[in-house]
C-alpha cells in the first residue's frame, strides 16, 4: 500500500476543505502535505484525521505543514493550553520578553516575521513577536 | 638500337587510369533523436538545513521540558516523555520547520 493510499482520507479532506496552494508529494517514503488553510478549524480537522490514521504520529511518514492564512490586521486568539503567551523583542526564544498576552486573549497581527514568529499587538498596546503556533487567526 | 621502349610506355599510360572509389564520402545520417521531456510534475520538497532546524526546534520545544530532540541530516528525532495533548501541539510546530521527517521515540502519557 502506498502512502497516498494509507493517507487517502487525509488527502481527500485536504482537497475538500478549501486549502489553497495544496501540494501532496511523496519523497523517500515520506508524504509531504503543504498548503494554506482558510482558518484554524480546518487545520485542526486535518491534524485530527492524520492522528486517526496514524495514532500519536508513530510512523513518522507524514510531514503535514498546513498554515492558517492570515493577513496583516487580522485578529488572532491566543491558544496556549492555559498559560500566558510571551511577547518578545525579536523572533526567537532567546529574545527578551517585552510583554505577555493572556490565554484566550485577542491580539492583532501586524506582520509575519516567518512561519514561526508573528509580530503582534496586544490589547494593552504592547508590540512584539509571538510564537505563531499559539495564535489562531479569526476571520 | 631497337625501339623497345614504346610499347612499355603505352602500357604504363593505360595502367595509370586507376579510379579512386575508396574515398567516396558516405551519405550523412540526418535522422535526429527526439529527446523525451523529463519535466517533473511537482517540485521537490525543500528540507531546511540542520542549523535552521536546531534553532527552530529550540523554540518549538521550549514549553515541553520533558522532551529531548536531536537533528541530523534533516531528520528531527523526539525523545522523552510528553502528554498526548502536548504532542498534538508539538508535532505541528515541528512539521512547520520543514524537516525531512520527524521520528517519534516519545513515551506518551
Amino acid at each position: 500500500m502506498t502512502l497516498q493510499d494509507k493517507y487517502k482520507t487525509l488527502i481527500d479532506t485536504a482537497k475538500n476543505s478549501g486549502i489553497t496552494n495544496l501540494q501532496v508529494r511523496e519523497q523517500n517514503n515520506v508524504l509531504y502535505i503543504d498548503g494554506q488553510a482558510p482558518n484554524g478549524a480546518v487545520k485542526d480537522q486535518l491534524w485530527n484525521v492524520y492522528n486517526s490514521i496514524d495514532p500519536d504520529f508513530r510512523a513518522g511518514d507524514v510531514v503535514l505543514d498546513v498554515k492558517v492564512s492570515a493577513q496583516a490586521g487580522t485578529r488572532a486568539r491566543v491558544t496556549t493550553e492555559s498559560s500566558n503567551l510571551n511577547i518578545r523583542k525579536g523572533p526567537g526564544t532567546d529574545q527578551p520578553i517585552v510583554g505577555k498576552a493572556g490565554h484566550n486573549e485577542m491580539v492583532t497581527l501586524i506582520s509575519k516575521s516567518n512561519s514561526q514568529w508573528w509580530l503582534v499587538r496586544t490589547q494593552g498596546g504592547e508590540e512584539g513577536y509571538a510564537y505563531a503556533q499559539y495564535l489562531s487567526p479569526e476571520a | 638500337m631497337k625501339k623497345t621502349l614504346l610499347p612499355l610506355g603505352l602500357f604504363l599510360l593505360l595502367a595509370g587510369g586507376v579510379s579512386f572509389t575508396a574515398c567516396k564520402s558516405k551519405t550523412k545520417d540526418t535522422t535526429t533523436t527526439v529527446e523525451t521531456p523529463t519535466t517533473p510534475t511537482t517540485t521537490p520538497v525543500e528540507v531546511s538545513g540542520d542549523e535552521d532546524l536546531r534553532r527552530g526546534v529550540i523554540d518549538a520545544t521550549k514549553d515541553f521540558p520533558g522532551v529531548n530532540t536531536t537533528v541530523n541530516n534533516g531528520e528531527i528525532t523526539v525523545m522523552g516523555t510528553i502528554s498526548r495533548d502536548d504532542w498534538m501541539r508539538l508535532k505541528p510546530s515541528l512539521d512547520a520547520l520543514n524537516p525531512k521527517k520527524v521520528n517519534n521515540q516519545l513515551t506518551i502519557k
